[in-house]
């Protein structure tokens, strides 16, 4: 009787593939989630966006006046090929901590992800938010001489 | 709790190798058992975790909505190309195994595979608790919801087939004992998170100084775990004791013991430099009392619990206790007195305010001792025959002796290696590179030395007993463990009863060994307990 009661065999893995192929269809046509434009990590997004999209002018525009700033406004190993998501955002009206988590894909086949969080400093200049001391994907930076 | 996890761990590892031994010596018993089967069981679990985290992967880059740039283009390749590969092998296998558990019912493999699930995808669910309740109480913007209900999943789908088809015989108990384990370890985080962060609000409001931490996590890991932990360890357990049962009652039960008294000691040298003016201000002083209360508190409770569960009968788990007990102890005792040495006569050029440091290490030199010289005491008073052979002895002092003589002799190598530089010219003053090598391996050496002894004793005492055979005949309807118990020199010879009236239990086994105590005896059971008459020497 117990037998009977039993699912046919192939239900499970057709479940299985479906909603692998399903979760593939969603994480594939999704838009990103559109952060407003004035908020700091709307800021962040806009700025990461210009460099996933290899307009590094458009991504200078969001850099701070003051401290360090990268040598170059092209980076180091050029647009980068990510996938960033928001983990935290902390801050108040004139200073904010925006923390994401970029995907980094391997130019290797079993290179795998690198996956790692990345901290921006915004500050409040002229009524909009700026990324201070931009790092990632800069490694060149150059800074104020304040003596 | 920092060292429960990687001894946890080599519980489950010893576990396996102790029941792969165990499967590949039945080997030849294909009829009865289906031969050594834990490699596909093995392969399962692979697959089986592989295809989990690909698709805990997968749900991740798809369904949280926290992307702010790119696709995730790189996440879904990765996560589809671990389950294309893994999950038609997991299917597979398990399907074969489905086949396999119906043949041969007493396979170690279906249990040491529950077992592994287990520790993985229960701890990967709790670790999901805690960055779920993070995430939702602080500043974080989307909790990562997807790792819970993909892995929660797969912990529930095993426990459902685990009740559909109990694993039997004494690896049975083992995928219990694991979820048991990883969820106390989760609880006791839990709770000594929930309780810092209580005490620290109680310290704050009687005018101390004190980070208060964040309760979500601890709180979220009790609400999760004290179920599980209540419905994995507390339902009823065979009457007598697996062996991995009593490692696991010896383990926890001497880890929780160890935990209080470290907790305790801290909380009496704070107070203890603070009555001898060697502290700072008081509201700050006392700021360790919190989290050190929250330990001894949980740690407490931990050990009664586990304690009462281990019973006073001499078996397996009270040894391991006791053993493990003395081990921790005499372990302690080494570091905490090469660290008073070392700081009571190292030369200080100027200030250096060590008072406090060297009440605290004073304390745990005391408090190391007394464990070590309690635990062994006991386990030297208890009757010397059966004693000598107990496996959990023979660790004790086999693997402390070589740890404690390895470390005299590592210690003593640093410390000539100064003394020739010396010798061959270069330095002035080697008195300050001498003292912890030398401190170091004088101690040690003393343990090893004191170990070394008693290993010796107790070859010669098992030597003594198994020069002297002798046969024991007994007239009952099941002899139990009995035969298991004598000495090796014994020669027992069973006369089964056609009635059930001459059972004889774990109690009557060693009250019979102690009678007979080495002597060719006849013994006769039944429902009286047992007569023992002193047999002729052949």
């Amino acid at each position: 009787m117990e037998e009977d009661r039993r699912l046919p065999n192939w239900v499970l893995p057709v479940v299985v593939v479906l909603a692998v192929v399903a979760l593939v269809l969603i994480g594939l046509n999704r838009d990103p989630e559109q952060f407003d434009r004035e908020s700091p990590e709307g800021t962040v997004q806009s700025y990461i966006a210009a460099l996933v999209d290899g307009d590094f002018e458009a991504a200078s525009s969001f850099w701070a006046d003051d401290g360090c700033i990268p040598v170059s406004t092209r980076p180091t190993r050029g647009a980068p090929e990510v996938s960033v998501s928001l983990v935290s955002v902390e801050g108040n009206g004139n200073q904010a901590n925006v923390v994401v988590r970029i995907t980094e894909n391997s130019d290797q086949p079993l290179g795998g992800l690198a996956e790692y969080q990345e901290w921006f400093s915004l500050t409040r200049q002229d009524g909009t938010w700026k990324v201070q001391q931009p790092s990632w994907p800069y490694y060149d930076l150059e800074c104020e001489d304040n003596s | 709790m920092i060292i429960l996890g990687p001894i946890l761990l080599l519980v489950v590892v010893g576990g396996l190798i102790a029941l792969g031994v165990r499967a590949w010596r039945k080997r030849g018993e294909p009829e009865h058992e289906g031969g050594l089967d834990l490699i596909p069981y093995l392969l399962l679990a692979l697959a089986v975790g592989v295809a989990g985290f690909s698709l805990a992967g997968l749900a991740r880059a798809s369904l949280t909505p926290d992307r702010i740039a790119g696709r995730p283009i790189g996440e879904l390749a990765g996560a589809l190309a671990g389950l294309v590969v893994a999950a038609p092998i997991a299917y597979f296998l398990w399907r074969l195994q489905a086949k396999r558990r119906r043949t041969y019912l007493l396979n170690p493999g279906w249990p040491i595979y529950l077992a592994v699930i287990e520790v993985v995808f229960l701890t990967a669910f709790y670790i999901a608790v805690g960055e779920f309740a993070d995430a939702l109480t602080s500043n974080a913007v989307t909790p990562q919801w997807t790792d819970l209900i993909i892995f929660g999943g797969i912990v529930g789908l095993h426990w459902w087939a685990e009740g559909r088809e109990p694993p039997r015989d004494d690896a049975g108990e083992l995928p219990r004992l694991v979820g048991s384990a990883v969820s106390v370890v989760a609880l006791s985080v839990g709770a000594i998170g929930s309780l810092t962060w209580l005490l620290s609000e109680a310290y704050q409001g009687l005018g101390g100084t004190v980070t208060v931490p964040d309760p979500a996590v601890p709180l979220a890991l009790i609400v999760t775990a004290a179920p599980v932990w209540g419905w994995r360890w507390l339902p009823s357990w065979g009457e007598e004791s697996s062996v991995f049962r009593s490692l696991y009652l010896s383990i926890l039960t001497s880890l929780s013991l160890l935990m209080t008294t470290g907790a305790a000691v801290t909380i009496v040298a704070v107070l203890l430099s603070f009555l001898f003016g060697q502290a700072g201000p008081a509201e700050t002083h006392f700021d360790s009392y919190p989290a050190a209360l929250a330990i001894a508190l949980v740690g407490g409770a931990l050990w009664i619990h586990h304690r009462r569960r281990i019973g006073v009968r001499r078996g397996g788990a009270l040894r391991g206790y006791e053993y493990g007990m003395a081990a921790g102890g005499l372990a302690a005792l080494i570091g905490f007195t090469v660290a008073l040495i070392n700081l009571a006569l190292e030369p200080r050029l100027a200030g250096g305010e060590t008072g406090e440091v060297l009440i605290l290490l004073g304390s745990s030199v005391i408090a190391a001792g007394w464990i070590w010289n309690w635990f062994w005491r006991k386990a030297q008073a208890a009757p010397r025959e059966e004693e000598v052979r107990a496996i959990q002895r023979r660790m004790y002092l086999l693997g402390m002796a070589v740890i404690t003589g390895l470390t005299a002799a590592g210690a003593l190598i640093a410390a000539l290696v100064v003394v020739f530089r010396f010798l061959l010219g270069e330095g002035d003053d080697i008195s300050d590179s001498l003292r912890i090598p030398l401190s170091l391996a004088v101690v040690s050496g003393l343990a090893a030395w004191h170990l070394f002894t008693h290993i010796r004793a107790d070859s010669a005492s098992i030597k003594r007993v198994e020069t002297k055979p002798f046969a024991v005949t007994i007239v009952c309807s099941h002899p139990g463990n009995l035969a298991a118990l004598f000495p090796r020199g014994a020669t027992t010879r069973i006369l089964y009863r056609a009635d059930d009236t001459g059972m004889i239990d774990d109690e009557m086994a060693s009250a019979i060994v102690a009678a007979v105590d080495g002597r060719s005896s006849l013994v006769w059971v039944d429902e009286g307990g047992f007569r023992l008459a002193a047999a002729r020497e052949s």
